[in-house]
């Protein structure tokens, strides 16, 4: 990252000319955003300042072992979110993770710490990750994602794994992994999880997606910002109606019944997606074991619903069948608090003289 | 509506001939409201059209002549050419309809006669119910004079609820329901009939799901495709008993109740629960049909009464079935969270 004067004249020249060119012609204006060089370098000096201050030099041990290794990563992200002017509530932005980026390159170069892949992230609270491995996946290339992340707390529930998605898993340092010998059924799962974590912000993870960081990163940013459930925007990747599959209609219609249209066919059955801890305890760490019912109950208590283009993958259809009856379950949950068709009442029909008497 | 092939080759088999391609034009549904002046124009010219046509052609000449004239026409009763109206109507009364046409009706002076006329020309042995309900533009008048059977309340019933009282009061071994605002040609509801009669079908629907080509659509048409999806059958798309025109067999009849058919979600939903053959038969696109209506979506907007009917039906699916559907639950031991 250190550059010669000429070379760097000569970055500042080509930054300028794109600058330009972007303002006379509308179809590059609409191309990806180019950081100028020295915003980055300005986050790498800032990163070696930081790594050297006093306080880094006490708390960070000489060591590599990996918990040392874990423990440079949260000073770093602690250090990131102090020098980075960073507030609850105003977003991901793209250049904020580039200069977090190269933030994190001055930090290790200072300490003389081989260099990380990490995603310094700004974050005010404290995050822990519950992973789900269902079925025996090997949670590998979830778990390597997830260690990109500053979370204090990373647990894998395995769901009637075999020996080798476990090893897989105890590869990963730092992860704490909860290996139950049965087969509970993968939403069970969610709720062990939840209950033995006892962080802010608690992000669920497909095990056997290996969804990218920089998606993950805008659900817990949006806890952060004050949100109490952020969601992975899917309505996109679903595309035309017509090409939906069964369960996004389904979780769609209940959404609309239940008075939030806008959500489309986001929800907290689908993985992955983040609460906040104060709700996630106002719904039930025991109700989230069946997900369509804790969406229900979490638009029910009119909670804080994110949506956030993660630009994540297509969420697996394989518990069709138990999503299904799940909806069945919410929707009588709620008919039982607003009465059978919800906020939709039917005043036109004159049913006595159908011969009706069901309503 | 002539076949060439298997008919009486005989002079009056060309008459009906030339005179059903004149009768052609007729049949043809316009939606006036949705065209500018300049259209309007045309249509206004085309009915004049029409008229003339229907005063002087040669088959309404043979029709004046009166009933024996036109008997001699189809002796057998089920040749291709259908018998006047008047005298079939003079024929249901000896032996019970095989058809029932079910068209209620509110206030919809300007379609109601081609309606009726288009449902008496399905089958042979038809009868055409007609329930008026807070008619004032005399709906009821007109499908009276068309031949239609009326059955007329002063006060509006409510949305569907026509359906279920003309199907209580239908004696027919198939019926058929259409709505009394858009004109559908009869060869358009042949298929609809024929899957009940040669098929075995119970429930013949029509193939219409809605405009479902974009990511976000009506709310109706979301519910419709949730339902099927939610009854185990997403092969059903968005159709529905929501929407016309639609069959079902006295066995569903029987099996489903006629009350049942006030909130068509429900009726549908039973129909598929209880083991009935529905099916999605011919697509005629009532979307296309169907007539605005600005002031009634303003004051009471049909959308939300649609969808809460919906509801209903999961809510009588959750009681037949379970709280869960009928869809299991074995792999989850909910009592480790609890």
């Amino acid at each position: 990252m250190r550059h010669s004067r000429a070379m760097r004249s000569s970055m500042r020249r080509k930054s300028g000319i794109r600058r330009t060119r972007s303002k006379s012609s509308s179809r590059l204006r609409k191309s990806a955003y180019v950081l100028p060089a020295s915003r980055l370098r300005r986050a790498y000096d800032e990163g070696r300042l930081a790594a050297e201050s006093s306080q880094v030099r006490t708390e960070l041990g000489s060591g590599s072992t990996p918990a040392d290794i874990k423990r440079a990563q949260l000073l770093l992200h602690e250090s990131w979110t102090r020098s980075s002017n960073y507030r609850a509530g105003m977003g991901l932005a793209e250049s904020m993770l580039r200069e977090g980026q190269s933030f994190s390159a001055g930090f290790m170069d200072a300490l003389q710490l081989p260099k990380q892949d990490w995603l310094p992230l700004p974050l005010l609270k404290r995050a822990a990750a519950v992973v789900l491995s269902c079925g025996g996946v090997n949670a590998s290339a979830c778990l390597q994602q997830l260690a990109r992340l500053p979370l204090h707390e990373i647990i894998v529930v395995m769901d009637g794994g075999d020996l080798g998605s476990f090893g897989a898993s105890r590869c990963h340092p730092g992860v704490t992994i909860i290996h139950i010998g049965q087969m509970i059924g993968g939403d069970l799962a969610r709720s062990i999880g939840a209950r033995l974590c006892g962080m802010d912000i608690i992000l669920f993870a497909d095990g056997g997606k290996g969804d990218r960081a920089e998606g993950l990163a805008q659900l817990l940013t949006a806890i952060d910002g004050g949100a109490d459930i952020a969601l992975n925007d899917e309505t996109e990747r679903l595309g035309a109606f017509r090409k939906w599959d069964n369960l996004s209609r389904v979780k769609a219609f209940m959404n609309w019944s239940l008075g939030r249209p806008d959500l489309h066919a986001n929800s907290v059955v689908s993985l992955p997606h983040a609460w906040s801890r104060e709700s996630l305890l106002a719904v039930g760490t025991g109700a989230i074991a069946v997900p369509a019912l804790a969406q229900q109950a979490a638009i029910g208590g009119k909670l804080r619903f994110a949506q956030c283009p993660c630009g994540l993958g297509a969420p697996r259809e394989d518990g069709a069948a138990l999503a299904f009856g799940d909806h069945f379950e919410a929707l009588q949950a709620a008919m039982k608090q607003q009465g059978n068709r919800l906020a939709l009442p039917d005043r036109v029909r004159r049913r006595g003289v159908s011969g009706g008497g069901w309503q | 509506m002539i076949k060439p092939s298997g008919g009486r080759r005989t002079a009056l088999h060309a008459h009906s001939r030339r005179s059903g391609a004149a009768g052609s034009s007729r049949r043809r549904p316009v939606s006036s409201s949705r065209l500018g002046a300049a259209s309007r124009k045309a249509t206004r010219q085309a009915r004049e059209q029409r008229q003339w046509r229907q005063r002087y052609s040669y088959r309404n000449y043979l029709r004046r002549q009166g009933p024996k004239r036109t008997d001699s026409r189809a002796p057998n009763g089920n040749g291709e050419e259908q018998p006047f109206l008047a005298e079939s109507t003079a024929r249901q009364k000896a032996e019970a309809p095989y058809l029932s046409v079910i068209i209620p009706v509110m206030n919809e002076r300007r379609t109601i006669g081609r309606v009726v006329r288009e449902a008496a020309r399905i089958h042979p042995n038809v009868e055409v119910i007609v329930v008026a309900n807070g008619s004032r533009d005399g709906s009821a008048t007109i499908a009276a004079r068309s031949g239609a059977r009326v059955i007329e309340y002063a006060e509006p019933l409510g949305h569907d609820v026509g359906r279920s009282v003309g199907a209580a009061a239908a004696k027919g071994q198939v019926l058929l329901f259409i709505d009394g605002d858009m004109v559908i040609p009869a060869g358009s509801l042949k298929p609809f009939i024929h899957a009940i009669q040669q098929e075995g079908v119970d429930v013949a629907l029509n193939d219409y799901s809605g405009p479902t080509n974009k990511p976000v659509v009506h709310s109706v048409v979301l519910a419709k495709h949730a339902l099927n999806a939610m009854l185990g059958r997403p092969d059903l798309n968005g159709t529905s008993m929501t929407a016309v025109p639609h069959a079902i067999s006295r066995h569903a009849l029987e099996t489903i109740g006629a009350e049942s058919l006030s909130v068509p979600p429900l009726a549908h939903a039973r129909a598929v629960q209880l083991g009935l053959k529905v099916r999605a038969v011919k697509h005629v696109n009532v979307g296309k049909l169907n007539l605005p209506r600005t002031q009634r979506e303003r004051t009471n907007p049909l959308e939300t009464l649609i969808v809460g009917d919906h509801l209903e039906a999961i809510e009588w699916l959750t009681q037949h079935n379970g709280i869960r559907g009928g869809y299991g639950d074995t792999k989850r031991n909910r009592e480790m969270v609890r």
